[in-house]
């Protein structure tokens, strides 16, 4: 009995002793990065949680775009290696997940993050270990950090030809509209600058919490203030009770349309096509885009992956953070060099689906299109497209002009920069 | 802690659980693991260290008095913001301040400049709030099941809080850069002594949990959780033991969480709402309740599985875990530590000496209260 | 003054949706004191339901209504049967179990609908009573529940049914020993509940889209909704619903949501100290 009782502490201690042993006799051979014939790269995105159902199409995106990049003849006559990581929608696990990932994987960049959450939880990480982060969701801007390159649009180039673009064909009140969290309320910040600067004038700001179906207080303010139009930062799921709610409560999208910066082709879906007739949107890429580059993108992310997932901005932006980090790889010589890396991407240009991208020589953040779109038949009709790439601003010159002279972004070793 | 065992062993030889065992193999295993592990692995470590605390505190509530909270994670996450807002104003006004035209830090935030401070103070407040919710609750003859409900809607409340006051908290993004207890400029720990760091007070605060159930409260305490009533009975003030041992496991809370968010260098309000606190629960039922061990057990085996397996099954990990809370509610009902000690008293039956020690042991509980 | 009666009648939708969709709750939890934190999910199956049968097989709005009760009865009655029957007198395990069976049922619907889907509005159209403008579904919202209450409160007081299953809320022993089925009747009573659930999410689907994670949202709600009103009280759960719903409303009218929804529970929170048997309930127990 005695007996019994040690072996069965004996088998528990060994149990656990097995399981961080086991990982570790897992990857010890290699340790550079490029080792042999293949360059490690991290993909880091939720498969579950809540934010998973929009993750899974960056996570298709990246895959689909390093499996052509290997089947054109990869990096340098290198295959790229792709590991996916799941960190269930919450920070401290991507910490955790970028931590194996760097250290356990050896991988020499990640592309990752869909919440700005999770980002900022692995910035210490990724410059303790000095490593580096392509991420791909359009953000808020008013960070930027040595060790991340930027590829979705920030504010500034969502905002700064639409707002106008609507004070002119819309009128001059506008009512600004979010979910309560940092990303809406710096959009937002920027918008009402804007709307006073073209001579509009803003009457009324909401916010609901994240993830709220309610909307019909918002709707009451908005029919109140005799708004011209509706400025939203209402990302997520609640779009659908939003558009939902403003055509219930007698709101009509020809008089007062709802212009969004946060909805996409999955949220479209989810809304309906008659109670998203009408309103605008605006973003770097729609899927309906007319171009040769654009077709060919949806047709082949539609031919393989049959899960129900739908090609979006963030599916095009994760896409095109694979080909930039491998023209990164492309041009430096040792792809474990981090340091090398970051530095060849200053300036480097991919021809993304949604036109030549490229990424800016100074503050980390990528030159994206401005394109926005009116809803008409559950799609995005195109109304304008910039002629080219406009310029990211992480901090905005309508608000930050200190910041002009320096690339729109304080000296790296300012504390604004990136919490340090 | 070897000495206390073994001198127990000699008195009664009988009475040591199978668990104080894997306790002692539990804490050498841990001493000498940054020996063998690389550091990454180190610092998941002292990570998953950190939430064995905060998974006792719960047991202490909830194995040994019967009470389950739903909303624990709430003091977790008050050790946590206030040490990560320690680190936030270290350089005068944090962005998200700023941001909201915020021009001097609130008189609020002075104490908390001080990491140590910082640290007392999420321990005082969490200890502090949990007292309050006590003394709510408790002194109103609330039912076990509405105390459940009851912290399930002040995690929602408090996650609501964090995300909605985000000048002061910097909302759903939470608080990052949070360094392992650096003074002033000077550099931090190492990941290393840090691991060390949580580990001390990690084996400190399970010995003070062994030898409080064994106290005189915890005993009253276990006796709350079969037969309140009968003790009530007695004269017994059970609502006081039941403020006491709410406020002790809330403090522990803090405190862990004041050691984890240093570990992971964020804390965000997904680790302070219900989804985390009913994750707790999760592992504490896995390694099985009212024991400590079991919370420590759970909480290690649940976190390294998920940390190993989960990009192999990353589709399907949730499901998995759901289906293997679901056995182990149906088949192993104590949980794994549990179990064990059950199955080491069945086999203590075949001797009729034992017997009497497994029947006493049975009755300590409600006995030693009693007399 | 218009903003407050539009607030009012805002409210009032607010009510009915709680009222909704704390009903199959009130009956799980209330009537047979078992905390269900699945409750969630199979208001969840009740949307899934309505998307299924209006988008996939056209069929009118009130039939997926009956569907979806249909379904997430038969649901409810096999979770009844497999988990919950054995797990009668273990409250926690209940949680527990009710739990595992909720990431269960999340994590399959996300890997066939990952995307949150739409579904159509049956009653489009407003209603307007001078300044005040009332969505016609919301009004449908509000006679729904009111059916749904009258529904069930003439289930327990005037069938045989609903007596017995009073009768075991009473004392279980003593209707056991009059040869009822205690059995058979919790299950009924169960899958009930869960059918009330299913078809909560069917006709909350059309105002928020279905996704696997929005019956997440409610589960608080509806636990302080029955808290509040009495466990045993189906007037005390539809008053406190009003409660709860107009406060709110109100309230985020003045600050704004979020504040209004702690604001709100916070005041659940300090009553429930005061009268802990709810503050409808009948008698004192």
């Amino acid at each position: 009995m005695k007996k019994g009782r040690r072996l069965i502490a004996l088998a528990l201690a060994a149990a656990l002793v097995a399981m961080p042993l086991s990982a570790c006799s897992d990857n010890d051979s290699d340790h550079a990065g490029s080792s042999g014939n293949t360059i490690k790269v991290g993909i880091l995105f939720s498969e579950s949680g809540s934010t998973a159902l929009v993750e899974k199409t960056m996570t298709n995106a990246c895959k689909m775009a390093f499996d052509e990049i290997n089947k054109s003849g990869g990096i340098n006559g290198k295959k790229i290696e792709y590991i996916h990581e799941d960190y269930a929608s919450d920070p401290s696990k991507a910490t955790e997940k970028m931590k194996t990932l760097i250290e356990e994987d050896k991988v020499v960049a990640t592309v990752g993050c869909y919440t700005s959450a999770s980002r900022q939880a692995t910035l210490p990480t990724l410059k303790e270990d000095n490593s580096l982060l392509i991420y791909p969701t359009y953000t808020e801007g008013e960070e930027v950090h040595p060790n991340v390159i930027y590829v979705g649009c920030m504010p500034n180039q969502q905002a700064t030809e639409f707002v106008p673009y609507l004070l002119k064909k819309l009128g001059k009140k506008v009512y600004l509209v979010g979910s309560d969290y940092v990303f809406p309320k710096t959009c937002n910040k920027q918008a009402r600058a804007l709307v006073n600067m073209y001579g509009g004038s803003v009457v009324g700001e909401s916010y609901v919490p994240l993830g709220g179906t309610d909307f019909s207080t918002v709707c009451e303010k908005i029919k109140k203030s005799g708004a011209d139009f509706v400025y939203s930062a209402v990302i997520g799921d609640s779009n659908t009770a939003f558009f939902k709610a403003f055509k219930q409560y007698g709101l009509d999208a020809a008089k007062t349309p709802i212009c969004s910066i946060g909805i996409d082709e999955s949220n479209l879906q989810a809304i309906g096509a008659d109670y998203a007739e009408g309103h605008y949107a605006s973003m770097p890429y729609f899927s309906s885009l007319n171009t040769a580059a654009s077709k060919k993108f949806v047709q082949s992310y539609n031919s393989l992956y049959k899960d129900g997932t739908k090609v979006t901005v963030l599916t095009e932006s994760a896409y095109s953070s694979c080909y930039l980090l491998a023209a990164a790889l492309k041009k430096t010589s040792d792809p474990s060099d981090t340091n090398a890396l970051i530095k060849s991407f200053s300036g480097i240009t991919f021809d993304a689906p949604q036109g030549q991208i490229k990424v800016d020589k100074a503050n980390h953040s990528t030159w994206v299109f401005s394109r926005f779109a009116k809803i008409h038949n559950g799609n995005f009709d195109i109304l304008y497209s910039s002629k080219s790439a406009a310029r990211p601003e992480p901090w905005p010159s309508i608000l930050y002009p200190q910041y002009k002279s320096s690339n729109f972004m304080p000296s790296w070793s300012d504390p604004k920069c990136y919490p340090q | 802690m070897m000495r206390s065992v073994a001198a127990r062993r000699s008195d009664r030889p009988k009475k040591v659980p199978v668990n104080r065992f894997i306790d002692l193999v539990l804490v050498v295993f841990l001493a000498l693991f940054p020996l063998f592990a690389k550091t990454f692995q180190v610092e998941m470590m002292g990570r998953y260290i950190a939430l064995s605390i905060f998974a006792v505190s719960l047991d202490l509530l909830w194995g040994y008095m019967g009470l389950l909270s739903l909303g624990h994670a709430v003091f977790f996450g008050i050790g946590g913001y206030m040490i990560g807002l320690c680190y936030q104003i270290q350089h005068g006004l944090p962005s998200f301040m700023t941001r909201e035209k915020i021009t001097q830090l609130p008189w609020f935030y002075l104490p908390l400049k001080n990491p140590a401070l910082a640290v007392i103070l999420g321990i005082a407040i969490a200890a502090l709030m949990g007292a309050l919710l006590g003394f709510f609750v408790f002194s109103s003859k609330i039912k076990g099941v509405f105390f459940t409900i009851i912290t399930l809607a002040l995690a929602t409340m408090f996650y609501q809080f964090i995300i909605t006051e985000q000048k002061y908290t910097n909302g759903f993004n939470g608080l990052q850069n949070i360094r392992r207890f650096a003074v002033g400029s000077g550099a931090p720990l190492t990941k290393r002594q840090y691991y060390y760091v949580i580990l001390a007070v990690g084996v400190a605060v399970f010995l003070f949990c062994i030898w409080f159930t064994k106290s005189r409260v915890g005993k009253v305490a276990v006796s709350i959780r079969e037969n309140e009533e009968r003790l009530r009975y007695f004269g017994y003030k059970t609502s006081h033991y039941k403020i006491l041992i709410l406020t002790i496991s809330c403090a522990m809370a803090g405190l862990a969480g004041a050691l984890y968010a240093p570990a992971t260098s964020s804390i965000t309000p997904v680790d302070i709402g219900v989804s985390a606190s009913t994750a707790v629960v999760v592992w504490i039922a896995v390694g099985g309740r009212g024991n400590l061990t079991g919370a420590v057990i759970g909480t290690l085996l649940i976190n390294w599985a998920q940390s190993l397996l989960s990009d192999k099954f990353a589709n399907v990990w949730q499901l998995i875990l759901g289906v293997v809370l679901l056995l182990i509610i149906f088949f192993i009902p104590d949980g794994i530590i549990g179990q064990l000690v059950k199955l080491q008293k069945r086999c203590g039956k075949q001797t009729p000496h034992t017997e009497k020690v497994a029947l006493q042991e049975s009755s300590t509980a409600e006995s030693e209260v009693l007399s | 003054m218009s903003v407050f009666l539009s607030q009012l009648s805002n409210g009032l939708n607010q009510s009915a949706v709680l009222l909704i969709a704390t009903l199959g709750l009130l009956i799980i939890f209330g009537m047979m004191g078992v905390i269900n934190m699945a409750h969630g999910q199979m208001i969840m199956i009740g949307g899934f339901c309505a998307f299924i049968f209006t988008k996939m097989f056209r069929a009118p709005f009130l039939l997926a209504v009956l569907l979806s009760f249909c379904f997430a009865a038969a649901l409810g009655a096999a979770i009844e049967l497999t988990v919950i029957k054995r797990l009668y007198e273990k409250p926690t395990e209940t949680i527990l179990a009710t739990y595992a069976i909720s990431v269960i049922i999340t994590e399959g619907a996300r890997m066939i609908w990952p995307l949150s889907q739409n579904v159509a509005m049956p009653l489009p159209g407003v209603l307007k009573l001078g300044t005040v403008s009332i969505p016609i579904y919301n009004i449908f919202m509000v006679a729904m529940a009111v059916v749904l209450l009258v529904m069930t409160v003439m289930l327990f007081k005037k069938t045989k049914i609903g007596r017995k299953i009073s009768a075991i809320t009473q004392n279980r022993e003593m209707t056991e020993c009059l040869g009822i089925n205690t059995s058979a009747i919790d299950t009924f009573t169960f899958s009930y509940g869960a059918g009330l659930a299913g078809i909560a999410g069917c006709v909350l689907a059309p105002m928020v889209g279905v996704s696997y994670n929005m019956g997440s949202s409610y589960l608080t709600d509806s636990f302080l909704t029955v808290v509040l009103g009495g466990v045993q009280s189906m007037v005390g759960a539809a008053l406190s619903s009003v409660l709860i719903g107009e406060g709110r409303t109100l309230l985020a009218g003045i600050l704004n949501d979020t504040w209004g929804m702690i604001l709100v529970y916070f005041a659940i929170i300090v009553l429930v100290r005061f009268r802990p048997e709810g503050l409808f309930a009948k008698e004192r127990r």
